[in-house]
């Protein structure tokens, strides 16, 4: 008897441990392409300077696949300003923006383009660099974004409100 | 040929027949003194006589003779006649800018109401229009609010004309003045029967103006005016009156001859004035067996237009049209004792009122405008960003068109008692008004802009791109007023000595001529939107400007009276200290790197002052002397920029001074029965110009002379007015970064031939 319940609880365990292992393989290693086009409210944050900071809230966000190049999206601020001495606000256009299955975002030396009546002017000054960020979503609504960038000279984090 | 030269050449060839037919009747006479006499009978408006038998009012009189003697045509060339009244000659007849004891403000509502024959005048735009029969001319001064409600915080002017029961016949003037310069006057009254009476009296008036414009070498303030009366009136018993008035002036003119300080006028647009004024009235009194009841029921429509070069410069920068459009219909009921008892009197009214007002005043963007007042400041923010960007219109000229209509409906109540207790009387009174206005404003512009590339020397996008900008909207304004009035006087003989206080408010309204700057910035703002640039400082608070509150004050009076005949002389005098308080007070301002001009309720200001008059006649000798001093400062002002707290309200002059003297001399002869020389002088001064009280006219004086051979058909007078050829100016303002004045007239002298038939 004794040795009856030491080869089922034996079996019990080979079992539990091989289920497990099975249930490992199975979590989330997306193979699904990151799909979106949406829109969100976000928190743009400029470090102006060592001791200054601009923030800017309720920032228009639309973030959509990207036409032209593969498992790229583009990234759309409107109405974005840099700092506070900026006397106007832009519509720009972050390209190409690489991301993979699990929505990590990356992009580097990337010039971003701002928005003209019918067209868009790529806008060197504002040199896109060491962008890094995350974004999740389900069924092509965003359901979190967070980006960390330079624009120029300027760290930079877009934060989805 | 136009119905007006028809007009004039008719009334001119009339006259001339009149006058030749005139040589050959016995019954030609020259112009006869009316009594002059305010009674019952004469002054048709209860509360008019109620005021004016009050001791405790403060008030200046003048009679036709002495108006027509030293020319005194129009309500603005009664300024400094009555102390610390000063009714500015400047733009056009459009502009009565009414200033009295240190109130008044450029646009919109009066400080001062504007009564003839009982029947008060509805539009400030109104108010300029020549004296035509007039008998008498009084200004109550001090608020008159607790019975004439709004707009009347500096007093009232009741004008009262000639009735057929005061005089039957012919009247005739013509009348030539350098300038070029012509009037004409005929007038006919008759009894139809004793107790119906009739008259018909037309004018016209033309100058060439005094003031070139040296861009086209034209005179920029030519004038033509004509006006028709008409009167019916039927005293059907002693207890039963009523009249039929109707009133008709067409006016065209030129105006607006501002200028840069020491250059000469130099515009390149057109300016004028345009107006059409019809009143009617139907006014009656009724005495029952206890009161004694008056009604006036009026109808007025007004229809003008006004065309300025806004910029006043030979550039072309903008230019401005407004027409309007205002009929108003307007009750008054007034109800007092038939029987005046010894010691209480009263007077009980209301009255109810409608005002229909439509306006269209499209302002005009010119090519110098588009670049300097637009193009310049959006392509000044783009550079920042983008230095090689520049933007472009497609049009060289484009409107701002705005649409508004306007609806008041006003409503009071009131009554007044006063008591007599053997020298003295007391007096207390109290209005309860209540106005309502209603505002929309409809406002568009369409434009086609493109953006280009400089350095590339190409369109960026697509070109030619549109942008329509509109502000459309309502707004409304109520205002509930309780105006009270207080009042003693003492008389005894020869002296009344009296005290009184009393409130008043001046309406509130709307700021109509923001709207070209509104959306000047409005389309800025929509043209930055379309190129995707977002200016940071965006608001455009349309509610937060367009509405301008009630001002309110609270005058103290004391003064004393005089008069006293003796032998063949007669002296009236009149002493008066006044102080007045004023609230949420309405100040005209050209906001910076305006187009336009706006009211708002400034803050606080007090004013202090005293007024001086005689009046004095011997045998032939007669004299006046009138003088008014009034200190008014802010007590609260702050802008965005500047505290002003302390300085002198701008536009009121600290003096107000008019002394004359007139002397007949009986002839004796057949022909020639008598000479009058009257000589006098209007001063007014210091006035500052501008809130920093750093630009002024200083004190000016004015001499004036009149010299009138009375024969036995005709009075023929010659005059001069300026006759010191004194250079000083009747107003200042500043416009996109310009100082602009306008000068005084210059010397002007005539001749007119008065006579009746």
């Amino acid at each position: 008897m004794k040795k009856f319940q030491f080869i089922m609880l034996t079996i019990l365990a080979v079992v539990a441990f091989v289920a497990c292992k099975s249930k490992k393989n199975e979590e989330p290693v997306n193979e699904e392409p990151i799909s979106v086009n949406d829109e969100i409210l976000a928190t743009v944050t400029v470090q102006e300077s060592e001791e200054t900071t601009y923030t800017q809230n309720g920032v228009k966000v639309k973030v959509q696949m990207s036409d032209f190049v593969e498992n790229a999206l583009d990234i759309y601020l409107y109405a974005v300003s840099f700092s506070e001495k900026m006397p106007v606000k832009l519509d720009v256009i972050i390209p190409s923006v690489s991301v993979d299955n699990q929505g990590l975002l990356s992009a580097n030396n990337v010039i971003p383009m701002m928005m003209t009546p019918g067209g868009q002017q790529p806008v060197e000054k504002y040199l896109v660099t060491d962008l890094n960020g995350q974004l999740r979503e389900q069924s092509g609504k965003i359901e979190g974004f967070s980006v960390s960038l330079k624009f120029g000279e300027y760290p930079t984090t877009i934060k989805m409100e | 040929m136009n119905n007006l030269h028809i007009f004039v050449r008719s009334l001119v060839v009339l006259s001339v027949l009149l006058f030749c037919s005139s040589l050959f009747s016995a019954d030609i006479t020259p112009e006869q003194e009316l009594l002059d006499t305010l009674e019952e009978v004469v002054v048709s408006d209860t509360r008019i006589r109620f005021v004016e038998s009050q001791n405790s009012v403060a008030k200046t009189t003048l009679f036709s003779k002495q108006l027509s003697q030293q020319q005194r045509l129009t309500p603005k060339d009664v300024s400094a006649v009555v102390p610390n009244l000063y009714i500015p000659d400047y733009g056009s007849s459009m502009t009565s800018t009414i200033y009295l004891r240190g109130l008044g403000t450029r646009i919109d509502q009066p400080v001062m109401g504007l009564y003839i024959d009982g029947v008060g005048i509805a539009n400030k735009n109104s108010f300029d229009a020549d004296f035509l029969d007039v008998r008498s001319l009084a200004v109550y001064r001090g608020p008159q609010g607790s019975l004439f409600g709004k707009n009347t915080i500096g007093g009232v002017m009741s004008i009262t004309t000639i009735s057929p029961f005061d005089f039957q016949g012919f009247k005739l003037k013509a009348g030539y003045a350098n300038h070029n310069v012509v009037v004409g006057k005929l007038s006919y009254y008759a009894l139809i029967k004793d107790n119906i009476g009739l008259s018909i009296a037309g004018a016209y008036r033309h100058s060439d103006g005094f003031f070139v414009n040296q861009y086209d070498n034209k005179r920029v303030d030519w004038h033509h005016s004509g006006d028709v009366h008409l009167k019916f009136e039927h005293r059907v018993d002693s207890t039963f009156t009523y009249s039929h008035l109707a009133y008709l002036n067409l006016l065209w003119q030129g105006g607006f001859p501002y200028h840069l300080q020491d250059e000469p006028v130099n515009h390149n647009d057109f300016c004028g004035y345009k107006r059409q004024n019809l009143l009617y009235a139907f006014t009656l009194n009724k005495q029952t067996k206890h009161l004694i009841i008056g009604s006036t029921l009026s109808y007025q429509l007004l229809f003008d237009r006004m065309d300025m070069d806004n910029d006043h410069l030979p550039q072309s920068y903008f230019t401005l049209s407004q027409q309007q459009k205002e009929h108003s219909v307007r009750e008054e009921l007034t109800l007092k004792p038939k029987k005046e008892k010894e010691h209480w009197n009263w007077l009980t009214g209301a009255s109810i009122g409608f005002t229909h007002n439509d306006m269209h005043a499209p302002v005009t963007f010119l090519e110098q405008g588009i670049d300097s007042l637009i193009l310049k400041n959006a392509n000044n923010g783009i550079q920042t960003m983008f230095p090689n960007w520049r933007l472009k219109f497609s049009e060289s000229q484009f409107p701002i068109d705005s649409r508004f209509h306007t609806n008041t409906i006003e409503a009071a109540v009131y009554h007044t008692s006063y008591f007599n207790v053997g020298n003295w009387q007391f007096e207390a009174g109290l209005r309860l008004e209540a106005d309502k206005k209603y505002f929309d404003y409809n406002s568009t512009a369409n434009i086609h802009f493109s953006l280009l590339d400089t350095d590339k020397n190409t369109t960026i996008g697509n070109g030619q791109i549109p942008v329509t900008t509109q502000l459309k909207g309502t707004a409304s304004l109520l205002s509930l007023e309780v105006l009270p009035r207080v009042a003693v006087s003492y008389h005894k003989n020869i002296l009344t000595l009296f005290a009184s206080a009393s409130a008043g408010y001046h309406a509130g309204g709307f700021n109509t001529q923001l709207f070209s700057d509104l959306m000047r910035k409005q389309m800025q703002n929509d043209l930055m939107e379309n190129m995707h640039l977002h200016p940071t400082d965006n608001k455009n608070d349309v509610k937060s400007v367009i509405i301008y509150k009630p001002e309110h004050c609270l005058t103290s009076e004391l003064g004393m009276r005089l008069h006293k005949q003796w032998q063949e002389s007669n002296l009236t005098s009149e002493l008066v200290l006044f102080e007045t308080e004023l609230f949420n007070q309405q100040q005209t301002v050209f906001p910076e790197k305006s187009t336009g001009r706006m009211m708002t309720n400034a803050g606080r200001s007090r004013s202090f002052g005293a007024e001086l008059s005689l009046n004095f006649n011997y045998k032939q000798l007669s004299l006046f002397a009138s003088y008014g001093y009034t200190n008014a400062r802010f007590i609260k002002y702050q802008s965005a920029q500047n505290d002003y707290k302390n300085k002198r309200i701008p536009y009121i002059p600290l003096n107000t001074l008019a002394v004359g003297a007139t002397y007949s001399f009986d002839l004796k002869h057949n022909f020639f029965q008598f000479l009058r020389i009257n000589a006098n002088t209007t001063a007014v001064g210091k006035i500052f110009w501008n809130e920093q009280n750093d630009v002024s006219q200083p004190f000016y004086a004015l001499l004036n002379a009149n010299l009138e051979f009375q024969t036995k058909y005709f009075t023929l007078a010659l005059w001069g007015k300026n006759l010191t050829c004194t250079k000083y100016n009747v107003f200042y303002f500043e416009s996109i970064g310009n100082r602009f004045l306008q000068s005084g007239k210059p010397v002007s002298f005539g001749v007119e031939i008065r006579a009746e038939i």
